[in-house]
This record gives C-alpha cells, structure tokens and sequence, in this order.
C-alpha cells in the first residue's frame, strides 16, 4: 500500500507539474500548419475550422 | 509484540515419557503423554473415553462420530512454539449452531512437563496459540479491559464437543457444553468460557500457520486461510498514521509545486486592443498588429470583454497565429440575456471569456479574428497573456490525491468488515475498529482447569 501510495501519488504530482509548467489547457482547439504569410493581406483567405458553424 | 508470557525464554527440552495402556473399550492400545496429569484419553478406534483416575480405567463416554477426524498436526508431534517444546497429546473438534447452521473447529491440547497445558485452535485455516489465565478482566461497556488494553466483544455462544482424539487433563464427556464469551484486541484474543462448575479465562494470540508446520515439521499440505480471524492482525495496524502522513506529505507537496509554479510564472500582457463590430462587417476578418510570446512553450491567455450585449451574443472565430505559419484555431462566444418570468428577474452569460491556448512555443504572432454578433454593435476588448498561473491542474491533482484516502479507508473497512461479520456484531466496524496494539499479558498460567480454547 505504501509503495502504491508514493507511486501514484509522485505521478500525480509529476503530471501537474507538467501540465502546470508546460500551460496545457482543457480548451478545444484545432491546430493548422502551413498558413501563407500572405494571409495578413488577406484575412477572408483562411479557411477557419470554426467559422460560421455555430451562428450561421 | 508477541504476549511475553507465551515466548518465555526455551525450556530445556524433555524427552518423551510416555505409558501405555490397553482401551478398556476395544482393547486398542493407548499412549500416555501428560504424565499424571491426564484424567482422561480417547480411544481412536472405538471412541470411548477412559477415566485414568480410576484403576479399573472405566469408559466415561463413547463417541458415536461417523466421522474420523484427523488431526493436521497428529498426536505425538513436538516443537517449540513461542520458544517452548510442547508435544500435542489431545485433539477435540466444537461446534457452535448459529441460526441453524454449524460451525466447527479444531483444538489441539499442548503439553510441556515445565510449562503444563497450551492450546492451539484452528479454523478456516486461522491459528491460536492459547493459555488459561488466572488475571480477571474488568468489564468495560460490552467488553473487558485486560492488561491495560480494551478486548472488544466479538461474540457469545454455546459450544459443544463434537469429537476427541487423545487425552486430556479433564474428564471430557460426549456432548460437553460450555458458553463462552470472545473478546479481542488483536492479535489477542481473550475467552471467559462458562460452565455450571466454574468460569475460566483465557489468553490467545494469533499465530501464523507457517510458523506451526515449521515448528511441529508437519508435512501435510497447510489449509487455506478463509476469510478474516476474530483477531487477525490487520495489515494495515500500525501503518494506517503513517499512510495517513505520506497522505498529507504528497498534499503538502502539492501545494508547494503549484505555488512555486505560480510564483514563477510569467502572466505578462503581451498584446492589448479595443475593436468594434457593426453589422457591414458581418463576415470580415481582421488581423492585429504581431506580438512577441516568449519564454518555454506555455499557455497563452485571450481574455475578452464585449459591451452591450443586450440579449444579444457576440462569436469571435479566432486563431493566434505564428509567423511561421502555425494557426491555433479557437471560437469563443461572450452573450447576455435577461428578462423576468412569473415576476422574477433572471440573467444568463455575462460580458467578459477567457480562453486557454495550452503549449504555445515562442514566437511572433498575431490574432486572425473574424466577429459576428445579433447585436447591431459591440465593442470588444481584447487581452493576451503568456504564461499564465492556472488552478485547474491543482484542482484535480487534489482531486486524484483524494483518491488515496478513500482507498485507504476503504481496505481497512474492508478488512474489518471480514473481521466482524462473523461476530454478534455485523456492520458495525466504524465503532468497533479494535486497539492492534498489543502489549505485554502479565497474567500467570493456571496449571489445572477445565475447558480452555
């Protein structure tokens, strides 16, 4: 039980750790590569994956 | 701690002096082993008893058993326990009927010339090592107090010898009965046992059953060990304050990571700006001037405020993006509704969100944020933040650290509930959770008395 206890809870620890210094979030998001630099010329350009969905 | 009385320092050991006689019975031999101090022995082969006080070896009762037990540590075996030889002379099964149903075990009469009698008692696969003892318990509520220790009540019943095998330093009569009474501190165990005659009390303690077969050099296969003994030290006793602190050491240090963390971390505004949206720029997105993100990959923070939202919402489908490229697409809506229904005033959402981009390297980026809204106007203010302290994580690693205690709470309960559910108190373990601290029995053999468990 003791060598449970110190385990599970050094990886819970470890964990937040991580996800508090590396900033992870719960928020949904999509994540792109490849944008064009020309996209701050041309905003209407990039295709959003949330655009227009909710309140079209 | 073992009862000190009971791992007194080795006896020198004895050899075996031993009588035979024929069974008055049947004419089956018979061994001696208890010297002058056996009033009685069991024929194996006809079940009769033979009075030894009498010369003329009168028959006190026979056995009518169908069943022939066999002893799992047969008659005539020596070896030390608890530092003393002892050789097993006697062998007698008992029953209690709970609620119509039996329930038996096995008790083995000890001998030593030094010592005088012990017992071991076996059932379901759980040992006691046991002496009589002339120290009177005090009662204390339903149960006693001995040797400065609490013995909670376990159970009263009335046992009744079912068989024998063996002699005995009483007249054993078929069908004996006595009431007796089972208190416990584990790994004691302390027996008042009652017949019209007299009362005698006595002391056991749990012994692990590879201790015996090492002990007596058994060769037969050890039973299992079913269920929890009455006095079966839980193996959590003495852990339970210590698990209890590495508990609170792993709370501690849950603390001190997030606050370290929150003290350390950057929370800088890194970009700032006001924007509005009319109904002519349904659809059109802008983009912001670039900002600078620094520092390890964290998380970015975009807080934004809108006014007046009016029953009205406001979406903002936005996306930070790098200049190398990367989009962290995102939609967030900010709404205000209010009203009054049967007489009462109600609001729902509010003016203000925040969202959470997780990991975010270092960088140039700016914001792509393309606005809609039911409103014919709203102001928004836009806020980004690097590096900023968050509760969440903390939050739930409190919440799986809890999870410990609830686990540890549970197994003892667990434990003690095997424990109890045998006893005339089921379900009660919360109140009934016993000392298992053992500590020293002063109490002092009584050489000579009657039924001794």
């Amino acid at each position: 039980m003791k060598t449970f206890i110190i385990v599970y809870g050094a990886a819970v620890l470890l964990l937040m750790g991580i996800a508090e210094y590396r900033g992870w979030s719960l928020m949904s998001y999509q994540e792109q590569k490849g944008v064009p630099k020309t996209l701050r010329e041309n905003p209407g350009s990039y295709r959003s994956s949330y655009a227009r969905t909710l309140h079209k | 701690m073992a009862d000190p009385s009971l791992t007194a320092p080795p006896s020198t050991p004895v050899s075996p002096r031993v009588k035979t006689l024929k069974c008055s019975g049947c004419g089956n031999p018979l061994t001696v082993r208890g010297m002058e101090r056996t009033e009685a022995v069991a024929c194996e082969a006809c079940g009769s008893v033979i009075d030894l006080t009498d010369e003329n070896l009168r028959i006190l009762s026979t056995f009518q058993s169908k069943i022939k037990h066999k002893p799992l540590i047969p008659l005539g075996s020596r070896g030390k326990v608890r530092g003393d030889l002892f050789e097993v002379i006697g062998y007698l099964r008992r029953a209690v009927t709970v609620e119509g149903e039996d329930y038996e075990w096995s008790e083995y009469l000890l001998f030593n010339p030094y010592k005088g009698f012990r017992w071991l008692s076996e059932y379901n696969g759980h040992w006691n090592f046991i002496k009589t003892t002339t120290n009177i318990p005090k009662k204390k509520g339903d149960g006693v107090r001995y040797l400065d220790k609490t013995f909670l009540h376990f159970q009263s019943a009335e046992s009744r010898v079912t068989y024998v095998l063996g002699e005995f330093y009483w007249k054993v009569q078929a069908g004996e009965t006595c009431k007796f009474t089972d208190y416990i501190a584990p790994p004691l165990i302390l027996s008042k046992e009652q017949t019209p005659q007299e009362t005698d009390w006595s002391i056991g303690e749990y012994i692990e059953p590879e201790t015996l077969w090492s002990a007596f050099r058994v060769t037969s296969p050890m039973p299992a060990r079913i269920g929890v003994a009455p006095n079966q030290l839980s193996p959590y006793s003495g852990k339970v304050a210590s698990l209890w602190k590495l508990i609170g050491y792993l709370f501690l240090a849950a603390v001190f990571i997030h606050l370290a963390l929150f003290f350390f971390s950057q929370n800088k505004l890194v970009f700032e700006n006001r924007f509005t949206f009319q109904q002519k720029d349904k659809g059109k997105a802008i983009v912001t001037e670039i900002f600078d993100i620094f520092g390890r990959p964290s998380n970015v923070v975009i807080k934004t405020a809108a006014a007046p939202l009016d029953n009205s919402w406001l979406f903002l489908n936005m996306a930070l993006i790098s200049e190398d490229g990367r989009a962290y697409d995102f939609g967030r809506e900010i709404s205000y509704y209010h009203g009054t229904e049967d007489g009462s005033a109600w609001t729902e959402g509010g003016f203000s969100d925040e969202a959470t981009l997780p990991s975010i390297p270092s960088g140039r980026y700016y914001l792509r944020i393309e606005p809609e809204s039911s409103a014919p106007m709203v102001n928004y203010h836009i806020r980004v933040y690097r590096d900023v302290p968050r509760w969440s994580f903390f939050f739930l690693a409190l919440g799986a650290l809890c999870i410990l205690p609830i686990l540890l709470i549970w197994r003892v309960a667990r434990f003690e509930g095997k424990r109890w559910s045998e006893s005339d108190h089921p379900g009660t373990v919360w109140m009934r959770i016993p000392d298992s601290t053992p500590e020293e029995e002063e109490g002092k053999e009584k050489p000579k008395g009657k039924v001794s468990r």
